[in-house]
């Protein structure tokens, strides 16, 4: 039995926005606690407000995630920095994504960021302790949201029983509803109908230890369609917003 | 009301930002707001309003004008020379974007043009007895200028979209100006106008590097004064 509300949305395009009145009652579906299934870079995934209780563990009960850390999307890089310190390596590998090579960074709560910010986000979102998964989407309508919603969303990538990321519309939401019925989960539900999300890979997941300005001290949690040395090489690279910022 | 108080102590609950203390104080509050003390209420939305920041990572990054004049005054002439430096800026971008939306809008309608006029021409010549052979190079003339034209359109549509998005960001300077300037006149009260000034400048900085935010009214009317939404 149905248990929950769920509508659809459409785009047309990749590049396509969502209409404001489509947005609003999905951001109101969000404030309410809702998921929202959204075409992300590379595939179909669960928006959700990270910063509702119990929420991260919903999306890692409809996901059968295992607790495996979630990321953030952000509708903006300013947004995106008011919640994490970015340094010099951060900033230049931020810069050197794209549609074609994603990037997620694992970077460090800004320090003067309020304790509960610092802890329990970390905390709920299930990575390292004082640290956020961060990305700036290349969907129009991830960050188009996330804009409106004027906060992070959840980022969770569907994928199917063998590990390949869902990037076709009806199977990502006949696995959430699926799911939904199967754990006796209630949440109201939106989702966002896209032509087939096209995407050579995955994400890559990085991190640096420390701000560097020589690009060292880089973590890779993931390799994903950027090559370590090639995030590296941009990771050390000189950029003309570093000259900027120096000068 | 009713509805108010209760989403308030929802938006606190709900929260894994909020600390015990502040859930069990918006509880309290909430008890009281219902039992009709108006002070009450008014804390319990400063109590929400407080979270709800928290969550948008902007709780030590508020814009807070300093109850001191001598300290206000300069502060206040700094936002004027910031926003008095965007104009310039702003008006350039809405004028170049308006001037590559006017050309490409004549390009496109340039070859809409000519490929309606040499298809005229075609069918006239076949109707005037010209032969299928003579008539094709029009006809095969207007499809090719037809096809070109989708190219500036889809350039038009493009500088269409800057335009408007240029346009958004200078009303979102001239609200912000306004606040400035309110804030100004304010006198010893300018402190209290600090969520006005905080939630203009919010809105500009949203507007100016957001790739994609409408306006709205809650945009135009911050959060902090609910009762002028209406």
């Amino acid at each position: 039995m149905t248990r929950y509300a769920f509508q659809v949305f459409q785009v047309t395009g990749f590049n396509e926005a969502l209409s404001t009145a489509d947005t609003h009652a999905i951001t109101r579906v969000l404030r309410m606690g809702g998921l929202c299934v959204i075409p992300s870079d590379t595939c179909y995934a669960i928006a959700a407000d990270p910063l509702r209780k119990g929420l991260p563990e919903v999306i890692n009960t409809v996901l059968q995630r295992h607790n495996t850390a979630i990321s953030l999307s952000f509708g903006s890089q300013r947004m995106l920095e008011r919640y994490v310190s970015l340094g010099y390596a951060d900033l230049r590998v931020l810069d050197a994504s794209s549609r074609q090579e994603p990037l997620t960074l694992v970077a460090p709560v800004r320090p003067d960021a309020h304790e509960m910010l610092r802890t329990s986000l970390p905390a709920a979102l299930g990575g390292d302790p004082g640290h956020l998964g961060v990305r700036l989407s290349f969907s129009m309508v991830e960050r188009q949201i996330a804009s409106e919603y004027d906060k992070p969303l959840t980022t969770a990538a569907i994928y199917y029983d063998d590990g390949s990321p869902m990037r076709d519309f009806s199977d990502a939401l006949d696995y959430v509803v699926t799911r939904l019925d199967q754990t006796g989960q209630t949440a109201a539900l939106a989702a966002v109908r896209h032509p087939t999300v096209k995407s050579g890979g995955v994400s890559a997941v990085v991190g640096f230890k420390k701000p560097s300005a020589d690009g060292q001290g880089m973590t890779v949690y993931r390799e994903g369609a950027t090559s370590t040395k090639r995030l590296q090489n941009i990771a050390g690279r000189v950029t003309p917003r570093d000259v900027e910022d120096w000068t | 009301m009713s509805d108010d108080i209760d989403k308030y102590l929802s938006k606190i609950e709900h929260s894994i930002l909020a600390t015990p203390e502040e859930v069990s104080e918006g509880r309290q509050l909430h008890s009281e707001a219902e039992a009709g003390s108006v002070a009450s209420q008014a804390k319990l939305h400063a109590l929400s309003t407080r979270v709800s920041d928290r969550e948008r990572g902007s709780s030590s990054g508020q814009l807070v004008v300093p109850s001191a004049s001598e300290v206000a005054t300069p502060m206040i002439a700094g936002l004027e020379n910031f926003a008095e430096g965007m104009e310039p800026q702003l008006a350039e971008q809405v004028e170049t974007s308006r001037r590559s939306r006017r050309l490409w809008l004549f390009a496109t309608v340039s070859f809409t043009g000519l490929a309606a006029l040499s298809a005229i021409v075609g069918a006239m010549s076949m109707v005037g007895g010209l032969s299928i052979e003579r008539t094709v190079p029009f006809l095969f003339f207007a499809a090719i200028l037809l096809g070109c034209s989708v190219v500036p359109f889809r350039v038009y549509q493009s500088a269409d979209v800057d335009y408007r998005r240029a346009r958004e960001k200078q009303v979102a300077l001239k609200f912000f100006v306004s606040s400035i300037r309110l804030t100004a006149e304010g006198g010893p009260a300018a402190s209290a106008l600090s969520p006005v000034l905080n939630g203009a400048l919010s809105m500009f900085m949203t507007h100016y590097e957001s790739t994609q935010t409408p306006l709205s009214i809650r945009d135009m009317v911050p959060d902090a004064l609910p009762g002028l939404k209406g």
